[in-house]
């Protein structure tokens, strides 16, 4: 950050005109973390896209004979208890894990951002409650509520994303209310206001812009952690039920034969591992480009 | 003091409202025959059904259920299993020893790794081992505790046989060599979140003006990093390990569902499995009792090790 300033300083012949794309990009190619996560977010993406093409095998359709095959001949990756081969499992399994976490990262947003705007926007009581709130379900762990859902609507991926994203609101809204705060205070706000326009057209024009940032960067986290309480709800047997292909529901079935064929588990563990450690360090590496004054903390 | 805990109860309270509605309402409002739902959509004889609603009182109106249930709750009766035909309370106070026992261990093992990492990773900043302790956080935070927990039982268990990888053991000794794994587990994961706030913490205590004088007397290092760097760097240390009890929570469940322990995190998981909602909603609501009333316990313990949190002032 300290380079970027001082070159910025030193007088040039030329007049440097620098774009807010073009510092946004000077950033993030200085900055290794979002590089690494950026990358394997691309990767997933594209295995995820392109999984009927790249896919060795049928995910969900195995030769019995083949059962617990060990990596190599005809498997890459080994095959499964029901000869299902694992490389393609995880394939399909990416696009199950990216689109279970977009359902809940997206649900959180739908209902976080208006709640979050409406929360700074109006103020006084209403602020105070929705705040009391969301501070109350910040405490406690999404995860655990979830079961409760689970228990009384039953298992599967949908009613699970559903639960986890609403679950999910206060982390989003809280950033968005706190921006609006400092938003509804600036000049060109005020400005805006004197010039007679209505509070619809402030809020999409001049508010919503200044939240996507970051929005951003929330939501990268937030899809780490979607990652994770999702896994973990398949591990445990409540979320994508089999025989969909999904990263935790392979880990839980590698994990029944993990002294002979540790194979299975180990492929699954790592696929979330890598997913999550991919939206983790881009999420932090947005951060530090997005919002410098923050990540020197 | 009493003001302290006095007004900290009037934000949790509301938060153990919060909860024992959610969990309360939910099963209420799922479409179909809450009674059905409740011994989990098992073939059952009308009578039977009869009797289920007569006994959770579902064929009272709701608000009346809602203000019996509350009632039965503060004089400490979580309902009764259907599935086990045992009462809730029974169940969790035969499960919780463990659970507590796991819980405790974790959080031992955390601060055996943290602490001394994140001071190691503080004092030696941007060397090998600085580098080294942040990688080991980013990947174990970005690892599942439940495939840290099959990587442990896969190395320690498997491989070099040196601990058990199922069960809660015999006792005594064979209980710690059964929890150790299983506490390992969650001991890492917490301290992969803890190292990195001590390492800030101290990186930022180091570079206090009287970390210098303290130099410039001519005091050992030793004693400079643990007397006057560790001691202040220690508050926002202790903040960060009482926020993570709601992590702990969630990660002893995983954890006994890893490693095969019969805990507290097991009998909700089991009866989350076969939708036995009389113990999910009493395990969860127990649960968010326990989390409140460690909460507070932090708070004070927080306004015993800061005085100035403890005068009302800004910590």
């Amino acid at each position: 950050m300290a380079v970027d300033v001082a070159a910025l300083a030193i007088p040039t012949t030329q007049e440097v005109v620098h774009s807010p794309w073009s510092m946004f990009w000077w950033r993030i190619r200085h900055n290794p973390k979002a590089i690494v996560g950026a990358v394997i977010v691309v990767l997933l993406l594209v295995v995820a896209i392109t999984a009927p093409v790249i896919a060795p095998h049928d995910p969900t359709d195995g030769e019995l004979a083949d059962s617990l095959a060990p990596p190599g001949q005809g498997y890459l990756l080994g095959a499964d208890k029901n000869g299902r081969d694992i490389l393609s499992r995880l394939i399909y399994g990416t696009r199950t894990a990216l689109g279970g976490a977009l359902m809940i990262v997206i649900i959180s947003e739908v209902i976080g951002v208006p709640i979050g705007i409406w929360a700074a926007y109006r103020g006084g009581w209403v602020d105070e409650t929705i705040t009391r709130v969301w501070d109350m379900l910040l405490a406690f762990p999404p995860l655990l509520l979830a079961f409760a859902v689970v228990a009384a609507f039953g298992p599967g991926l949908p009613k699970a994303a559903l639960a986890l994203g609403i679950l999910y609101v206060p982390f989003i809204a809280r950033v968005v209310r706190s921006v609006t705060l400092v938003q509804k205070e600036m000049a060109y706000t005020e400005a805006a206001r004197a010039l007679g326009y209505g509070q619809g057209r402030i809020i999409f024009r001049h508010i919503l812009p200044n939240c996507v940032s970051p929005i951003i960067v929330v939501s990268s986290i937030d899809f780490a952690y979607a990652l994770l309480d999702l896994a973990a709800l398949s591990y445990l047997g409540l979320g994508v039920q089999p025989p969909t292909p999904d990263w935790g529901t392979m880990l839980s079935e590698g994990q029944l034969v993990l002294l002979t064929s540790p194979h299975v588990a180990l492929a699954a563990g790592l696929a979330i591992v890598v997913a999550v450690l991919g939206f983790n360090l881009l999420g932090d590496g947005l951060r530090d480009v997005l919002d410098p004054r923050q990540a020197q903390r | 003091m009493a003001r302290l805990i006095l007004t900290r109860l009037v934000t949790l309270i509301p938060l153990m409202f919060l909860i024992t509605s959610i969990v309360f309402f939910m099963v209420r409002f799922v479409p179909g025959d809450p009674a059905r739902i409740m011994v989990g959509g098992q073939r059952i004889s009308e009578q039977n059904l009869a009797n289920i609603r007569a006994q959770y009182r579902l064929d009272q109106p709701l608000l009346t259920q809602y203000r019996l249930w509350v009632g039965d709750l503060l004089s400490g009766n979580l309902g009764r299993s259907y599935r086990q035909r045992t009462e809730v309370t029974t169940l969790i106070v035969e499960r919780l020893p463990l659970t507590a026992k796991l819980s405790a261990f974790s959080f031992l093992l955390a601060l055996l790794i943290a602490l001394p990492l994140g001071v190691l990773a503080a004092v030696h900043r941007n060397t090998w081992i600085d580098v080294g302790a942040t990688i080991f956080a980013v990947l174990v935070a970005s690892s599942p505790v439940f495939f840290t927990g099959i990587l442990l039982i896969l190395i320690f268990s498997y491989t070099l046989g040196w601990l058990p990888a199922l069960g809660a053991g015999e006792g005594g000794l064979d209980t710690v060599k059964h929890l150790f794994l299983p506490a390992l587990t969650l001991g890492i994961s917490l301290a992969a979140i803890t190292t990195r706030v001590t390492r800030s913490s101290m990186v930022e205590a180091l570079t206090q003006d009287y970390i210098e004088t303290a130099r410039a007397k001519g005091l050992p290092a030793r004693i400079v990093i643990l007397k006057h760097a560790f001691r202040n760097a220690l508050i926002p240390i202790v903040t960060v390990f009482g926020l993570l009890f709601g992590f702990l929570i969630v990660g002893t469940v995983l954890v006994e569902h890893t490693f095969g322990l019969g805990g507290l995190g097991s009998l909700l998981i089991d009866a989350v499995q076969v939708r036995d909602y009389p113990v999910v909603q009493g395990a969860t609501v127990f649960i968010a009792g326990l989390f409140i009333l460690i909460n507070l316990l932090v708070d004070v313990l927080y306004a015993i090790i800061d005085p100035r949190v403890r005068f009302g002032g800004k910590a």
